[in-house]
């Protein structure tokens, strides 16, 4: 009797063993394994304008690989991955691109993508009044031809090193939605439109046909616009929404302890103090490289960015080909230097300035703050002025203010790109008439070389004319935050920070 | 009455042309246009001029306007320069939004100041009514958009008794409407409850001490009935005007209660249109509001001659 009752216990304990062991295992598994189904609601600062992947307001951009999928993509390391595009090759003189499509991707409207529609997105990217950010970026772009349903061949006028980052930023709308994209998005993307009330939401709904079979997991998914940053970041808290894009500085650590807090790419892009030459007195180098001294980069990434991210002076990331240490610190905080510098320049006692900011990024008045305190210890007398953005970017296009905070970028990824953003152009500059030929050289140089140790040295050549005319100052690395409930797994953004849900999944 | 009618709405069209001049010479006197917000602030100069011109933002501000009005004559306000939907279609779906929130704000505002109000007038001097006139004075002063967030951090976020924002329409809907419509109706309503209340006060004090009132009081009616009968219907008459204004301003949009609680009516579509330079919207949501500006101060002109019948329109 009794080596029954203990042949039972021992069963029991077995069993109980077993069916913890399973269930411990399943659970760990289960975590890892992405559940299908459910709504994510995602939380944005500010509203969608449109649905066109070409317009390059920022309230565009953030959102485009929801509906849209591009040509290629980077991972986070810069390798370029297939995305719409199979494979490629580059002609050996730079001149050419053959594109080999992925086949089976479906629009949304359940036509099949072909090697016509690449062809008809690029010559839409070519024309000034529909090409958006791309316009400037397909300049080379002799022509563009399909030699197969699935192959296409695109001639350049001109080497372009950046070539590749057109193809990561070429996001494919369907020919036949042209006419209507202000209203209606339609791509190859992971979601499709459903519905969109301005300024309440959009829903969306999972693409069936997506080419990454299986993806997305959710199976709607609802974007909801804010005015109000706070509201939005309360929005998250009460759990009126799941994610949410452009967490504040001030709120990333006391939300770190209940939500998960991502970070996107290093290096996408960089607070910047634009001095104008066109303007008395920064039409004075040494005043320009003053404000370079004077700018305490520190004091504003503890005070303003909660030390979440690092000062520089360099205008190209770690992940550049052409960053280089040295230019990282070039300018330390000097306000001697600086004294000395605008005494130099005819300014002994100083003198009276303006620097824009703009209350669409409020963080540029408080920079503004602590540089005012700095550069009142040297007898300069700096006013802010607060602009709405609608006010602010005609300032911005024309060059016509002494100094604002902005922000720039694509520097990420080829070099040239840089030169993207109006204050760093080589031509067209609003700051100047001519930009410095030293400048100008090197950048036309670094944008007609292939060869990688040739633009290294030239891009060291542009950085130095770019930090001792020192009219667009770096300041430091600007991230993106995104607040995440526990329960959103599978969340990841692009290196140009565009948010990417098709890995997205609920685990509730 | 009806000779009346057909006047003030013959008087509306001068007023709504001038208004429409207005809004349209200041919107471009502001820096800024809906070109530029499109094409973003590294354009290229020729690609904002060619953006421009498809938008016919080229053509001179007078020619624009005269378009414009044209086609508001032909009953069409245009589109979205920004997201391309038509502007009547915009503006009709966030009314629905913002009448629910008026209603909310009224029914809060009348049920603070109708009984703090008649409370006071008849008993001034008492602890009550002391403590009435506190009240009314801490409403008045503290900021809507102050009262707002805090009503979101302690009872949307700490207590989670109500959600923090939103919202859902009301006929498919409304239990959960009125569960977000609470907050931002407690937030709009208390600070004009407490004007309310003060001109209620005041009125009501006057007419206590006239001769009819007296009379009725001397006819050994209750004190009840000689209020709510005879007293309080004149004493309404100049806190129907004052909410017969602010009833208007509501419908134009409660711009910061619409953002805290991410309410999506007319305020908050205006505010994006402002900052965006959307022209036609500005200009449309700007006439809606002057509109029932008009058609309120019609009503509340109207309501004057159903509470005291010695008011007559001809």
């Amino acid at each position: 009797m009794f080596a029954r009752l203990k042949i039972r216990l021992l069963t029991i304990v077995f069993l109980s063993v077993t069916i913890g062991l399973a269930w411990c295992i399943g659970l760990a598994t289960s975590e890892e394994t992405p559940k299908r189904g459910g709504t994510l609601t995602v939380g944005m600062p500010g509203d969608i304008l449109n649905f066109d992947a070409f317009s390059y307001t920022y309230l565009v951009q953030r959102t485009v690989r929801t509906v849209y999928n591009s040509l290629m993509r980077y991972d986070d390391k810069l390798n370029l991955l297939p995305e719409l595009v199979e494979s490629w090759e580059a002609a050996p003189d730079g001149l050419s691109l053959t594109l080999h499509l992925r086949r089976g991707v479906k629009f949304h409207s359940g036509r099949e993508f072909t090697a016509q529609d690449v062809v008809a997105n690029l010559n839409r990217a070519k024309d000034q009044k529909t090409g958006g950010h791309l316009f400037n970026m397909t300049q080379t772009v002799a022509s563009a031809e399909a030699m197969d349903k699935y192959t296409v061949k695109i001639n350049y006028s001109a080497v372009t090193p950046e070539m590749y980052d057109t193809m990561t930023r070429l996001y494919i709308i369907d020919p036949e939605a042209f006419e209507d994209l202000k209203k209606k998005g339609a791509g190859t993307g992971p979601f499709k439109l459903v519905e969109w009330q301005p300024g309440e939401y959009v829903k969306f709904k999972r693409h069936e046909d997506y080419w990454d079979k299986g993806r997305p997991y959710v199976d709607e998914l609802i974007l909801k616009p804010f005015n109000d940053i706070d509201a939005m970041v309360i929005a998250l808290e009460s759990g009126t929404v799941d994610l949410v894009e452009g967490v504040p500085y001030k709120d990333v650590k006391r939300l770190s302890s209940k939500f998960k807090i991502a970070r996107g790419h290093e290096g996408t892009s960089f607070y910047t103090l634009y001095c104008s030459p066109k303007l008395k007195p920064f039409d004075d180098a040494q005043v320009r490289r003053a404000m370079q001294y004077a700018l305490n980069r520190q004091a504003i990434v503890e005070a303003v960015l909660y030390g979440t991210t690092s000062p520089t002076t360099s205008a190209f990331p770690p992940t550049s080909l052409a960053f280089d240490p040295k230019f990282d610190k070039y300018y330390p905080f000097d306000l001697e230097m600086a004294k000395k510098l605008i005494a130099q320049a005819g300014y002994p006692n100083g003198f009276k300035a303006t620097v824009l900011a703009t209350t669409a990024y409020p963080e540029f008045a408080e920079m503004a703050q602590i540089f005012k305190s700095d550069l009142a210890k040297i007898g300069v007398d700096l006013t802010i002025e607060t602009l709405d953005p609608a006010q602010w970017y005609p300032k911005l296009l024309s060059g016509n203010y002494q100094m604002t905070f902005s922000f720039a970028g694509l520097s990420h990824t080829d070099p040239s790109q840089l030169s993207l953003n109006s204050a760093y152009r080589l031509e067209n500059n609003p700051l100047w008439e001519k930009v410095p030929s030293d400048y100008f050289k090197a950048g036309q140089e670094g944008r007609t070389t292939l060869d990688v140790d040739k633009r290294k040295k030239i891009y060291a050549d542009f950085q130095v004319a770019l930090l001792e005319g020192s009219w667009a100052i770096s300041v430091a690395w600007r991230h993106t935050f995104y607040g995440l409930a526990p329960y959103v797994k599978g969340f990841d953004s692009s290196v140009d920070h565009n948010i990417m849900l098709d890995g997205v999944w609920l685990a509730k | 009455m009806v000779f009346y009618l057909v006047n003030r709405l013959v008087l509306a069209v001068p007023v709504l042309l001038v208004a429409s001049m207005s809004i349209f010479a200041m919107m471009y006197i502001i820096p800024g246009d809906p070109a530029m917000v499109i094409v973003g602030p590294d354009a290229d100069p020729s690609q904002l001029a060619a953006v421009k011109k498809e938008m016919g933002l080229d053509r001179p501000v007078p020619v624009q306007y005269l378009i414009w009005l044209g086609r508001v004559l032909r009953g069409n306000l245009g589109k979205s320069f920004i997201n391309g939907f038509p502007v009547a279609e915009l503006i009709m779906r966030k009314v629905p939004a913002t009448f629910l929130l008026t209603v909310g704000a009224f029914v809060v505002a009348i049920a603070i100041s109708l009984p703090l109000g008649i409370y006071s007038a008849l008993h001034p001097e008492s602890r009550l009514g002391r403590l009435a006139t506190g009240f009314n004075s801490l409403a008045l002063s503290v900021p809507t958009f102050w009262l707002g967030i805090l009503l979101v951090l302690l009872i949307g976020l700490h207590w989670r008794l109500l959600p923090a924002s939103g919202y859902a329409p009301f006929f498919s809907q409304p239990m959960k409407s009125i569960k977000f419509l609470i907050l931002p109706s407690i937030t709009l309503g208390l600070s004009i409850s407490a004007i309310l209340a003060r001109f209620l006060q005041a009125s009501l004090m006057e007419v206590l001490h006239l001769d009819y009132v007296r009379t009725a009081r001397a006819k050994g009616l209750r004190e009840k009935v000689v209020i709510s009968r005879h007293a309080l219907k004149n004493a309404l008459i100049t806190v129907i005007t004052v909410l017969g204004m602010q009833v208007g301003t509501f419908m134009g949009g409660a711009v910061v209660t619409e953002s805290i609680f991410d309410w999506p009516g007319v305020g908050k579509l205006m505010l994006y249109a402002i900052q965006s330079r959307d022209y036609y919207v500005i200009q449309a949501t700007f006439l809606f509001v002057v509109t029932t500006f008009i058609i309120i101060n019609l009503v509340t002109d109207l309501t004057y001659a159903f509470l005291d019948p010695r008011i007559r329109y001809r």
